[in-house]
């Protein structure tokens, strides 16, 4: 195998340091507010992973889709540890210095008696549509665009704009009749 | 009584999912999240996204890691284009090979449109194209059509109308590949930058962008790295 240069070994380490700051940028959009806390750790796992990859495969140079997508199941097993983890309170630590998440500022008790009952008569509603509004509505709230919703569910821009247009509307009625408002 | 704005809806759904209870296969979600998943397992997992909690919240991881691989495929493309310019900057002492490479493809694309130019004409080739055609801008290729430098308090960049696009994707860096700017899903052919994103350039700079327009079917049509000078 030839040797690195020392201009080789610096071009890879800046392209390291630049994979490494979109990692984290990617990490803090994604990461759900619960494990906010642990935001660094998940980088650092993904990174590893990532590097281990390169490292495998040193001869061909990895295209940068297949790297993002092992950082992404990386951040996937990371959230699923950390999951099980919260949800077992009582379990061993493998930590004990492990910093407490950070929960979301808490709204008053009404507030959010409130958004429970909106959000347990949105549920009931959403279950309610027809098939496709039924999916075409949850990507919409899940936050894509039509063109984007179309694309994921085989459809034509036009065809997910009806679909987010009248499933929203059957919604809306829903909610209304279930005396739901904001 | 109101009814909930799309944002309300959109924070009670996020809010408000139940447990799940079994993971769903990454692979899988990455699959319908890049529409490369069959249609039962897509609608599956759609209805588990609708439902569950845990689902939503890989749902938006892999989004998120999706965007960045876009990304990271526009910015190989533009890095292609920028290395190409460089090698021909470049003495051929310090880039020999390629240098010699790309010297043997512009000697070879000098030769093909030679003999396009010198092959005797016949009457089939004197075509012109219908003068709404050459108005409409519309084409198999994607053109920038900025026209001049870009002011940086009012920087629009625009490019040729793709027949039955049903939308636009534009990824815009600096000249250092540098990510300034991206949008999705535009109607027009066309998208303002925000004057923010351009101020660490100088005048003079250039940016440059790449346009993916979306067809009905989910097909992308993809334009050649672009570019545009900031005054």
């Amino acid at each position: 195998m030839q040797a690195r240069t020392g201009a080789s070994i610096s071009d890879a380490r800046h392209a390291d340091a630049a994979m490494r700051a979109q990692l984290e940028r990617v990490v803090a959009r994604a990461c759900p507010s619960w494990a906010v806390a642990h935001r660094d750790d998940i980088v650092q796992v993904a990174m590893l992973r990532m590097l281990r990859a390169k490292r495998a495969r040193e001869e061909d140079e990895l295209p940068a889709k297949y790297l993002w997508k092992v950082a992404y199941s990386a951040t996937i097993d990371e959230l699923r540890k950390l999951r099980a983890r919260r949800q077992t309170p009582t379990g061993p630590l493998e930590d004990d210095s492990e910093p407490p998440a950070v929960e979301d500022p808490q709204p008053t008790p009404e507030t959010r008696m409130h958004g429970k009952q909106i959000g347990t008569a949105l549920r009931e509603c959403l279950e309610g549509l027809v098939d496709a509004r039924r999916r075409a509505v949850t990507l919409y709230l899940a936050g894509h665009s039509a063109p984007e919703s179309g694309r994921i569910m085989g459809a034509n821009t036009k065809r997910a704009e009806n679909l987010v247009y009248r499933g929203l509307a059957n919604l809306r009625d829903c909610l209304a009749n279930k005396g739901v408002a904001p | 009584m109101t009814t909930p704005s799309d944002q309300q809806l959109r924070d009670a759904f996020a809010a408000s999912g139940g447990p799940s209870r079994d993971a769903v296969d990454p692979d899988e979600l990455w699959a319908v999240l890049q529409a490369e998943a069959d249609p039962e397992l897509r609608d599956a997992m759609l209805d588990r996204l609708g439902r569950e909690a845990d689902v939503l919240e890989e749902w938006q991881v892999a989004r998120a890691f999706s965007e960045l691989t876009e990304t990271a495929a526009a910015e190989a493309d533009l890095e292609v284009v920028t290395a190409v310019a460089t090698d021909t900057e470049a003495t051929p002492a310090a880039n020999g090979g390629a240098y010699r490479f790309w010297l043997t493809v512009a000697a070879a694309a000098a030769a093909v449109l030679l003999a396009v130019l010198l092959w005797p004409r016949s009457a089939v080739d004197d075509y012109t194209p219908p003068s709404h055609e050459i108005r409409s801008g519309t084409g198999a290729t994607i053109e920038s059509t900025v026209d001049g430098a870009l002011d940086r308090d009012a920087a629009v960049l625009s490019w040729t109308a793709v027949d039955g696009a049903s939308s636009y994707d534009v990824f815009v860096t600096s000249e250092a590949l540098e990510p300034i700017f991206d949008a999705r899903g535009l109607v027009d052919p066309s998208v303002r930058i925000d004057a923010a994103r351009l101020q660490a350039l100088a005048p003079g700079a250039r940016v440059l962008f790449r346009v993916e327009a979306v067809m009905p079917d989910g097909s992308r049509r993809r334009s050649a790295a672009l570019s545009a000078e900031l005054r």
